[in-house]
């Protein structure tokens, strides 16, 4: 997966003509890519966290990391898609408060879980909707109108409650979605349920992006809208397909976020949105449009996770996590910059 | 570079029947500042109607000294975006500096060396964004991203997540926020200079009129002699000494460094003002005096629904609707001018 965008990172470096030995192509890629350099930093993180703590590579401590990250990989995957787009979706964070709140309240009224997640993901899609219509028909950045959009819900989601919206439905498997896990799987362990819909989602949309027609639009018209535009790719559609699947993803997350804290809250996600693009654009997807992996979102959000998973593990103050994810972002940003002086790109 | 650009692609649309409506309107196509002092005194004159209490002249002054931190942070935000780089860490600067300064006070017992010590933390870490940006060649919107994670993760680390506050309790210090000179508060004079300053910075040397050079185009720039990189790195530290001088009023509005300051999207908010002045984002286009407008205008329709007794929820939604419908204008009127210059030549 994502093999193809890397090859076509290194054309025209000396080193990607070594491909002929395995072991030459593998280090290249290894060094020479923003998912190789992730890749070597997670590694090296986990080994000094498993010599740190015991509990680090327990089978109950990785899933509980896994089920951390899940709520921001599921959204990363469709800002993943928006970004290579050459579109970006500031709301990500408010929909959380929003769709959350929504959703509480359908699930409340009518104690059906299929009816809250149905109205759940609606509101996912309408969001994603009028996101691409102001952006595409009235010609506003996208950066602006979901901005716009960031205000807008947080408004609504406070004028939909005043604090947070409890669980008044007592819905078995309504928790189960936030907290349960699916059937004991042997050598694996019980897997959480927000670990399965997170891989679901990624092995998904991975494969649209990398194996079809539509995934290779999303690159074609990030990397040149216009000669996408000229060679018959709807511009406007591949667009509106990555802000309604941004949108959709966002509102899963949310329908996650409100079955574990058991109530939507009208303050949830706050600051969501930076996390998200911080994590996406570590994983080597540029502003610019047309670049960027879903492998490469991994990899960064599983750093940024493992990194917070390992401040809690090693009983170093919490406070520390924020700074700390900052501190990585710079770093890896000034890796890549280097990595692409030393390339000679840019 | 920028990495968020506006659909390049936009062409004019078709000449329609160009009435005499149109012509009237045309100082208001050509001059931004004008469009932006009408779309002002429109918001304006619709809460003098609406509220009674927002007649007096004491509400426009009160604006001046609400709005004073998000004019003086805009003012090297203006500057940057024009250069076409982005500052995303003025939000945390805002908290970073407030705690610094209060700090010191507790710590020294002495006013001046708190504030000196505040205002120096400005152009300290403008000065690293400036050398990852300019030296490392790191993206500044990534840059500035990890240093607002970095530093509001620094500032809970320091302050555990309480409030610091002043226990000398300097009323001198509270004086800067509360006091004023003929009825005009001292926050709205503190802005009027800077901002008159930094205008004469860009218009009147050559060091300003480069900035449009730079963020139009950075290789013709350099290649015209211009020294980007150290103008861009000179341009970060203005921004976060802005941003510090911001963050010190803040502080000084209750005496009491805030850990929170500016968490619910400072840095993005004044982003958004600015391009309701019609400052492009992607670099170049724009001026700095309709910057100003455009926060002065988000910041009096913020004044206006208080005074209406609106609620903050209220507040969110409107302002981002008035957002949206500002930025299209923008957009008509660009599309306008560029029709009307096309119509002179032909």
């Amino acid at each position: 997966m994502g093999a193809d965008s890397i090859r076509t990172l290194d054309v025209g470096s000396p080193a990607g003509r070594s491909t002929r030995r395995p072991l030459a192509g593998l280090a290249t890629w290894l060094f020479r890519t923003q998912e190789g350099v992730l890749l070597l930093v997670l590694l090296a993180l986990c080994v000094v966290l498993s010599r740190l703590s015991p509990v680090f590579a327990s089978e109950r401590n990785v899933f509980v990391l896994l089920s951390q990250i899940s709520l921001t990989m599921i959204t990363a995957v469709g800002m993943t898609l928006l970004i290579v787009g050459r579109e970006v979706d500031l709301s990500v964070g408010s929909m959380q408060a929003f769709v959350g709140v929504v959703a509480m309240q359908t699930l409340n009224a009518t104690s059906n879980l299929f009816a809250g997640l149905a109205v759940a993901i609606l509101a996912g899609v309408v969001v994603g909707l009028v996101n691409a219509g102001l952006t595409l028909g009235l010609r506003i950045n996208s950066f602006i109108v979901t901005l716009a959009m960031l205000t807008i819900l947080r408004g609504l989601a406070y004028t939909f409650t005043d604090a947070a919206v409890q669980n008044a439905h007592n819905l078995e498997a309504f928790r189960a979605i936030g907290i349960g896990f699916i059937a004991h799987i042997p050598g694996v362990g019980r897997i959480p349920w927000p670990v399965v819909i997170t891989a679901v989602v990624f092995v998904a949309f991975a494969l649209l992006l990398t194996r079809t027609t539509i995934g290779r639009y999303v690159y074609a018209v990030g990397g040149n809208p216009r000669a996408a535009e000229l060679s018959g790719v709807s511009v406007w559609g591949v667009k509106t397909f990555c802000f309604v699947v941004t949108g959709v993803l966002a509102a899963v997350s949310a329908f996650i976020l409100i079955a574990r804290l058991n109530s939507g809250q009208n303050n949830a996600g706050f600051g969501f949105e930076l996390q998200v693009i911080g994590a996406v654009l570590l994983g080597g997807a540029s502003l610019a449009g047309g670049q960027g992996t879903l492998v490469g979102t991994l990899l960064a959000v599983l750093l940024l996770g493992t990194l917070n998973n390992g401040i809690i593990l090693l009983g170093i103050d919490s406070s520390w996590q924020l700074a700390v994810n900052g501190l990585i972002i710079l770093v890896a940003v000034l890796l890549d910059a280097r990595r692409r002086r030393a390339v000679g790109q840019e | 570079m920028a990495a968020i650009h506006p659909d390049r692609s936009a062409a004019a649309p078709s000449a329609g029947g160009g009435g005499g409506i149109r012509r009237r309107l045309l100082p208001a196509v050509r001059h931004e500042e004008i469009a932006l002092l009408g779309l002002f005194l429109l918001v304006a004159a619709f809460f003098a109607v609406a509220v009674p209490s927002a007649r007096s002249g004491g509400t426009y002054l009160d604006l001046l000294r609400d709005a004073a931190p998000n004019l003086i942070a805009a003012i090297g935000v203006t500057l940057l975006l024009l250069a076409g780089e982005f500052d995303l860490s003025v939000g945390s600067m805002l908290a970073f500096t407030g705690v610094v300064t209060v700090s010191t006070f507790n710590a020294t017992d002495s006013m001046w060396l708190g504030i000196v010590a505040g205002l120096l933390t400005g152009p300290l870490i403008g000065a690293i964004n400036g050398y990852l940006v300019t030296v490392q060649g790191m993206n500044s919107l990534m840059t500035t991203l990890g240093m607002l994670f970095a530093l509001r993760g620094l500032v809970y680390v320091w302050t555990n997540q309480t409030p610091v506050v002043d226990e000398n309790g300097f009323s001198v210090f509270t004086g800067f926020y509360r006091g004023e000179i003929a009825r005009i508060p001292l926050p709205g004079i503190i802005a009027l200079v800077l901002i008159a300053l930094a205008w004469l910075f860009a218009t009147r040397t050559e060091f300003g009129r480069n900035i449009y050079a730079i963020g139009g185009n950075r290789t013709a720039a350099r290649v015209s002699g211009i020294r980007v990189q150290r103008n861009t790195f000179l341009l970060f530290v203005l921004s976060g000494t802005m941003a510090a001088i911001a963050g010190v009023l803040v502080a000084s509005q209750t005496g009491t460094g805030y850990f929170d300051a500016g968490v619910q999207g400072f840095e993005l908010i004044v982003i958004a003002s600015i391009v309701l002045g019609g400052v492009s984002l992607s670099g170049g286009e724009g001026n700095l005096l309709s910057a100003m407008l455009g926060v002065l205008i988000l910041g009096m329709v913020a004044k206006g629904l208080r005074l209406m007794g609106a609620h903050t929820t209220q507040q969110l939604v409107v302002t981002g609707i008035v957002m949206l419908l500002a930025v299209f204008l923008h957009g008509v009127r660009q599309r306008m001018l560029v029709e009307s210059r096309r119509r002179n030549r032909a």
